[in-house]
Formats: C-alpha cells, sequence, structure tokens
C-alpha cells in the first residue's frame, strides 16, 4: 500500500524575486523518471514539505506543458513561506501530490472564452491556465481575458508574461491605490469589469481573497455567467491533503479532495463557504 | 461454548503472543484493561467509558523521520493486541475506521495486527439512540470471533482464518464463518439526519445557544469513537537536523483548527465550531464514506462538563434548527417520528 503520508524527494532549481515579498521556485522531484510522469491540472496542488518547518499546499503555477520541473508562487508570510524563502538552488525540499480538483479541462475550457480573475496572490493559482493558452504549442481560438488586482505595481506578479497572454486576448490590471509609479487603472478589480466586455457564455475562473469572491460573483452574475460556469478556488488550512484531518470541511466537503476549485453552484449553498 | 471453552479461546488468543484487553468495570465506569487472567473474563453490558478508537488510531502516530532533507519511512512493529468483549455497537466503529482509512498505511499496517472478539447477550438493548443499528447483521460488522450468548448457550461465529483456528482451539468444531465485505452504507436514516444538518446554517439560532454553552474543552471529540481528526506536528529529535513529522489527535473546537497563513480563522465563532463537528458527523462523513459519523452511544454527551446532549441536537436540527436547551428540549429519535 502507498504511503500518501510521505513526500518525495524534489530539489530548487531555480529561484525568481517575483516582487519583494513573492518568490518563484522551479521545483523538480529528485527521481527525473517520476518528474517526466509529474502532470497537473491548473488549480491543483501539492504539500511542500520543509523538515524540521512543516509542510503547506501550494497550487502548481507553471504551464502543464512543462515536463522538466514544475513552479510555485510562495509570498512570505508565515513558517514554511519563510523557512522556504531562505533556501537556496540545490535544496531538497518534500513534495506530496499534486492534490485536489482543479480546473476543468483544457478540452473543456477551450470551448468557450475564458476570464481569469486573480485578486492579489490568487493570480497565483489561475497562472498556469494563461500560460496553457498563451503558449506557442496551442492553438485554441476561444479568447483569454486576464484581470488581476494588485495592492501595488510593486507587487505585481509575472510582469514579463502580460505581452504574451494578452495575444490571446486582453490582460487588464488595476491597483488598489493611487501611485506615482503607475498610469494604469485603480481600483477594485470589478471596475475592471466596465473597462471591457467578458463573454457571459464562457468560463469564469477566480482566484482571490473572500471578499472579492463576493462583489465578483455579483458581477458576474450580473452579465448573465451560468453559476456552473464560474469557478471558485478555496483557500483553507490544510494538513493532510487526503480529506481526512478535517481542516479544510466545508459543508459536507472537503477543500483538499473535493476543490480546492468548485462550481458557484457546489458553495451557494453551502453558507460560509465564499 | 461453554464458559471453560471461553477461557480456553482466550488462553488460544495470549499463546499465540497477543496483549488480551477487556473491559472491566472500575469505579462505575467501564475501562478497557488488559486481561491477565482469562477466567476474569466476564461480558459487560455497558459501554467502555472511553472507546476502542486509540487501539485503531493512536493518539499520537510517528509518519516519517528525516535527518538533513533525508526522509525515511517510519517502520514500527505494531503490537498485537486482541480486543475481547466488543459490543454490536462498538464493533460498527471499527466498521467505520476500516471504511474511512482503507488507503491510510498507518491505520492498515496497526489493524492487521488488532484480533477483535465481539460479545453480545440476546435480548440485550444495543446501546445505541439509533435505530439503524438495529438493522445491523453479523455481515455487516467486522470481527474475528463473534460470540452470540443465548439463554443456554454461547454460539460462536468467525469471520477470518486466524478466528476460526482460534475457535477450534477453544474446543468448537464447526463455527459459523460469516462473510464481511464492508459496513452498511447508505441507511436511511443516515440521509435523514445529513439532510437536516445540510439545512441548518451556522446562523441559526440553535447553534447560537450551543455556542454559548459550548466551553470548547474537546473532551466530546475525544471520547468519541468516529471522530478522527488530525494535526501534523514536526517534531525535533536529537542530532543534526533531525527530527519526525507525527500525527496527533485534534479537536476542531480549537480555534487554530481553521486558522490560515495571515491568520485568518475560517471558523471564528464557538457556534460555527460546534456546527462544524455536527457537518463533519453528519455531513462530511456520510457524503464521502455513506455512513454518519456517530454509532449513538452518547460518549459524547457523558463526557460533556455543561450537558450538550446530541440528542437534543440532533432532535433541534431535525426541527430545523430553531433553538435548542439542554433542559427542555426533546430527545432525537423524535417521538412524533417513531413509527
Amino acid at each position: 500500500m502507498d504511503n500518501l503520508f510521505l513526500p518525495r524527494q524534489a530539489v530548487l532549481k531555480e529561484i525568481y524575486q517575483d516582487s519583494p515579498d513573492v518568490k518563484r521556485f522551479k521545483i523538480a522531484l529528485s527521481d527525473a523518471k517520476a518528474q517526466e510522469q509529474f502532470s497537473f491540472v491548473p488549480g491543483q496542488y501539492i504539500m511542500l514539505s520543509i523538515t524540521g518547518i512543516g509542510e503547506a499546499p501550494f497550487d502548481v503555477c507553471s504551464d502543464p506543458h512543462i515536463k522538466e520541473y514544475f513552479e510555485i508562487t510562495v509570498r512570505k508570510a508565515g513558517k514554511v513561506t519563510s523557512a522556504l524563502h531562505s533556501l537556496a538552488v540545490g535544496d531538497k525540499v518534500g513534495v506530496r501530490g499534486p492534490l485536489g480538483k482543479g480546473f476543468p479541462s483544457f478540452e473543456e475550457l477551450a470551448k468557450k472564452d475564458i476570464l481569469l480573475v486573480g485578486g492579489g496572490i490568487g493570480i497565483i493559482t489561475v497562472r498556469s491556465v494563461a500560460e496553457y493558452f498563451s503558449d506557442e504549442k496551442t492553438n485554441y481560438t476561444n479568447k483569454l481575458t486576464v484581470f488581476y488586482g494588485a495592492r501595488s505595481p510593486a507587487d505585481l506578479l509575472y510582469e514579463d508574461s502580460y505581452e504574451k497572454w494578452g495575444k490571446r486576448g486582453e490582460v487588464l490590471i488595476t491597483i488598489d491605490k493611487e501611485d506615482p509609479a503607475w498610469k494604469g487603472n485603480v481600483g477594485l478589480i470589478t471596475t475592471l469589469f466596465e473597462k471591457t466586455k467578458v463573454n457571459p457564455a464562457g468560463y469564469a475562473l477566480l482566484c482571490g481573497p473572500p471578499i472579492m469572491y463576493k462583489f465578483v460573483v455579483q458581477k458576474l452574475k450580473e452579465l448573465g455567467f451560468k453559476d456552473d460556469h464560474i469557478l471558485i478556488a478555496l483557500e483553507r488550512n490544510m494538513n493532510c491533503g487526503l480529506g481526512l484531518c478535517q481542516k479544510c470541511g466545508v459543508g459536507d466537503k472537503f477543500v483538499c479532495i473535493d476543490g480546492p476549485v468548485f462550481t458557484y453552484e457546489e458553495l451557494k449553498k453551502i453558507p460560509g463557504s465564499l | 461454548m461453554k464458559k471453560i471453552q471461553l477461557i480456553k479461546l482466550i488462553s488460544a488468543i495470549e499463546k499465540e503472543g497477543f496483549a488480551v484487553f477487556a473491559p472491566v468495570e472500575e469505579k462505575g465506569r467501564v475501562m478497557v484493561r488488559p486481561l491477565h487472567d482469562a477466567r476474569q473474563y466476564t461480558f459487560v453490558e455497558k459501554l467502555p467509558y472511553y472507546s476502542y478508537k486509540a487501539f485503531f488510531f493512536a493518539p499520537r502516530e510517528v509518519l516519517f523521520e528525516y535527518e538533513k532533507g533525508e526522509m525515511r519511512e517510519y517502520k514500527t512493529e505494531y503490537p498485537k493486541i486482541a480486543l475481547v468483549g466488543v459490543r454490536k455497537i462498538d464493533l460498527k466503529a471499527i466498521a467505520f475506521y476500516d471504511e474511512v482509512f482503507k488507503k491510510d498505511a498507518y491505520y492498515q499496517r496497526r489493524r492487521k495486527n488488532i484480533l477483535v472478539v465481539g460479545h453480545e447477550v440476546e435480548g440485550m438493548e444495543s446501546g445505541s439512540f439509533l435505530d439503524q443499528y438495529e438493522r445491523d447483521t453479523l455481515e455487516d460488522l467486522p470481527f474475528d470471533v463473534f460470540l452470540q450468548q443465548g439463554k443456554k448457550d454461547v454460539e460462536v461465529f468467525v469471520q477470518s482464518p486466524l478466528g476460526e483456528k482460534f475457535a477450534r482451539k477453544a474446543g468448537e468444531r464447526k463455527p459459523k464463518m460469516i462473510q464481511h465485505s464492508g459496513a452498511r452504507k447508505n441507511d436511511p436514516e443516515s440521509t435523514m439526519l445529513k439532510s437536516a444538518v445540510d439545512k441548518t446554517k451556522f446562523s441559526d439560532k440553535m447553534w447560537e445557544d450551543l455556542g454559548a454553552l459550548c466551553i470548547e474543552c474537546g473532551q466530546c471529540t475525544i471520547s468519541c469513537p468516529t471522530c478522527y481528526c488530525f494535526a501534523m506536528i514536526e517534531e525535533p529529535l536529537l542530532g543534526e537536523q533531525k527530527g519526525q513529522r507525527v500525527r496527533a489527535w485534534d479537536a476542531c473546537y480549537y480555534s487554530e483548527f481553521s486558522r490560515v497563513t495571515g491568520e485568518h480563522r475560517f471558523q471564528d465563532t464557538v457556534a460555527k465550531r460546534i456546527h462544524f463537528w455536527y457537518t463533519h458527523k453528519f455531513s462530511r462523513d456520510p457524503a464521502h464514506h455513506k455512513m454518519i459519523g456517530c454509532i449513538g452511544c452518547e460518549r459524547c454527551t457523558h463526557s460533556c462538563p455543561v450537558d450538550i446532549n446530541i440528542r437534543k441536537v440532533l432532535a433541534s436540527a431535525v426541527a430545523g434548527g430553531a433553538s435548542y436547551s439542554n433542559t427542555q428540549q426533546e430527545s432525537y429519535p423524535l417521538k412524533s417520528s417513531q413509527s
């Protein structure tokens, strides 16, 4: 019987400083064959272990086409993230997963236009969808619109990618407060709905703070998006990632195995889930 | 099977290297203790105050060890344990663990070394307030040997080759073989209770009332035979960058339980947390395992220092979540709904 609690060993291949408190890590499983077989759906996560510190969930955010490594983007905020930020290229970590249920398959998403809404570090979770659909290897024709709201220009992540993502549609960015270094949109992420037309027959993929869900869902509903086409990635405390420890319980579901991605159709029935 | 054969059965189990445990009355409470003399074994009707949970799901389990970033699976010899005199209602809890932990390597290793001897006396009350356990047959429950005590004799049933071997050693020539392929699922009562609990919101009056009563001691979770939430903890060991990861019993009544990075706590009130406990047992368990996480033993009620009564809580939920009072409430099952 497989031991689902035992992490596989992995190595940090490259580390990028994406913003003052955010780093992106290229990781590869030490077993080359296992790395080759590491396949994930955007929205799925890994449990990353740093021995002596602990384990925490991180969404896999790289382009699923890439087989040599995968990426996670991590804001320094707690115990495991701080320890991870102090590691160097070549250091070992433990990896369980990929785990959980992610966004619908690319074949399914490709049938419709896609709106990605990333609030703050929520952009991390939807990044791999943008990366996948803007990859040269794909020839889908559906439109990709990205709404991204950050605290300040300095907090913006993945700035090198906006042009590439934009080729498949549009990238609209807003920041919370006026900033001398910023000439673009200022205000809540919902203000971006005034700046462009999104196709209400498409999919909306959301990740951000709970308060964002409330207002963005309301906006999407007004536009006529279907409840089962609004896809929301939830955050909860997670220990096991296996639907056992109960930390991430939400109504009759576990965020760790039934999610992290849920449809609004599912979540609207569970008070307190959003 | 006669009394002398029962002694032979227990002795045979002991000789095979099993540490035998059985329920005994101690100062008004029933405790599960090592049985040092097979002759002292006797059926105890009252359920053990603490369930058999700790034998199956250890309060603290080392998952793996590490040294300088290298992780090694923790291999240990799990003790051979025989639990003798387990009543049917507590066998149901074992059936529940077998289902919940079917993919858990640690549970499976521990479980492999536990021998279960069930014992029930004909005509005795089940000990459960849930009516679904009356519908359980011996096929639905896991055991190695089961002793069905009638007026004159004890009938012996076996499920495993090991159980059969011990029964034969005790002089039982033809123990009846019972096939068990897992617990009975989707009982209508479970479905009804899930639906009732799902319909209540944490903001309903009953949960507010319970939130005001509960002192979050976590005793109900510890004493509950079917509560199994846990925390994963990092423990340092002597040595350079050496340590181990452990899983330990947790309780969803503690506010850290739902804490995420940034200090946000999703269950930030007592009312939300007690509601969360009930959704675990009556909503998430049936959604994922097709069984509610409750055997109706009332150990939670007996261990609660502020007298929160599970039967009254369920009665409130079935009644739509209107209010809860631990002094005047009707108990589940409601008399009006009994046929």
